[in-house]
């Protein structure tokens, strides 16, 4: 892990215990390709968006003291996400939101928007995630994980980074 | 009481006949159409579901060999590589006849062919191309 990601927008609404609201960190990571495995790191194509890379990856958070106790130990319900419609206020660069939903409602398949039933999926892989932490932890009880020094810290929310968007412009 | 889903694929000289009229009525078979598409080469696709007695199912499937037309079982056109799947779960709601499903405890998603139609949505749908249908 070498720096924030580029998408990387600490400063979006939280809830009272600091969580964000809406899509907010990233990292910038670098890895050796060569030892990588397909299971954890695939090319994808998402209809309608365009191709990506879709990483999986482990991240060991050491219990240091009782704030990081706490935010280790954030609950679905804890987590929010706006619902956002990506057939028209997203693609026009509207930041209008239908709705605010939390993780415990959308892994349970169905969630409620404007009075209407809507299902849901997931599109990263909790099961996956599962695995890789169980094989992190598995590392870490045979002494074979180590963690590094921290350089420095990652922005936060006084680091006054904010999103800049991306507008297009017509080609006249 | 037997149960076949087939494709059936039906020479351009075929399309204008009213063969699954004969079927029900002359060879006493319940037909459940899953899918129905005739190819602007004018070479026609059906996709169903015969359930009858054995003896009239395999009657049945002779009148349709007989006739020209080609009979392929429908197992072989849907397959979900469970290998190349992360259980993003993506596919979920978008599946009509709930093929593929999820078990919410372990967020594992599995596939039952019986259930699926091939009706194609959840092919342009998965980003890692783990459901293939070749149809
Ligand atoms: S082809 Fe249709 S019915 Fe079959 S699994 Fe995909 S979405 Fe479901
Ligand atoms: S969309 Fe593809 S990868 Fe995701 S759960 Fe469905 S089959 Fe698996």
């Amino acid at each position: 892990m070498v720096w924030n990601g580029t998408q990387h927008n600490p400063a979006v609404p939280r809830t009272e215990k600091g969580i964000p609201r809406t899509t907010a960190g990233t990292l910038a990571l670098i890895g050796d390709l060569k030892q990588m495995s397909p299971k954890w790191l695939r090319g994808t194509s998402i209809t309608g968006y365009g191709v990506n890379l879709t990483v999986g990856i482990g991240v060991p958070i050491p219990i240091l003291n009782e704030e990081i106790l706490e935010h280790a130990a954030i609950r679905d319900e804890e987590i929010y996400a706006p619902v956002v419609d990506y057939s028209r206020a997203y693609p026009n660069g509207h930041s209008e939101i239908l709705g605010e939903v939390n993780y415990a409602q959308l892994k349970s398949g169905v969630i409620t928007v404007q009075g209407k039933q809507v299902p849901t999926g997931s599109l990263s892989s909790y099961a996956k995630a599962r695995e890789i932490a169980e094989i992190l932890k598995d590392w870490i009880k045979k002494g074979k994980f180590f963690l590094t020094e921290p350089v420095q810290p990652l922005p936060s929310v006084e680091s006054g980074i904010t999103f800049k968007w991306l507008r297009e412009r017509p080609i006249a | 009481m037997a149960k076949r889903r087939i494709v059936l694929t039906f020479p351009s000289r075929l399309i204008d006949q009213p063969i699954t009229y004969h079927l029900i009525k002359d060879y006493n078979l319940a037909v459940n159409i899953l899918r129905a598409r005739v190819s602007p080469k004018e070479e026609g696709r059906l996709m169903i579901e015969l359930s009858g007695k054995k003896s009239s199912l395999d009657a049945g499937l002779n009148y349709l060999k007989e006739l020209g037309v080609n009979v392929q079982p429908l197992a072989q056109d849907i397959r979900w590589l469970e290998e190349r799947c992360t259980h993003c779960t993506v596919c979920v709601p978008i599946c009509p006849t709930k093929a593929i499903t999820v078990d919410r405890d372990k967020m594992r998603v599995s596939f039952d062919k019986e259930r699926c139609i091939a009706c194609e949505l959840c092919v342009p749908i998965c980003p890692y191309k783990a459901i293939e249908i070749l149809f």
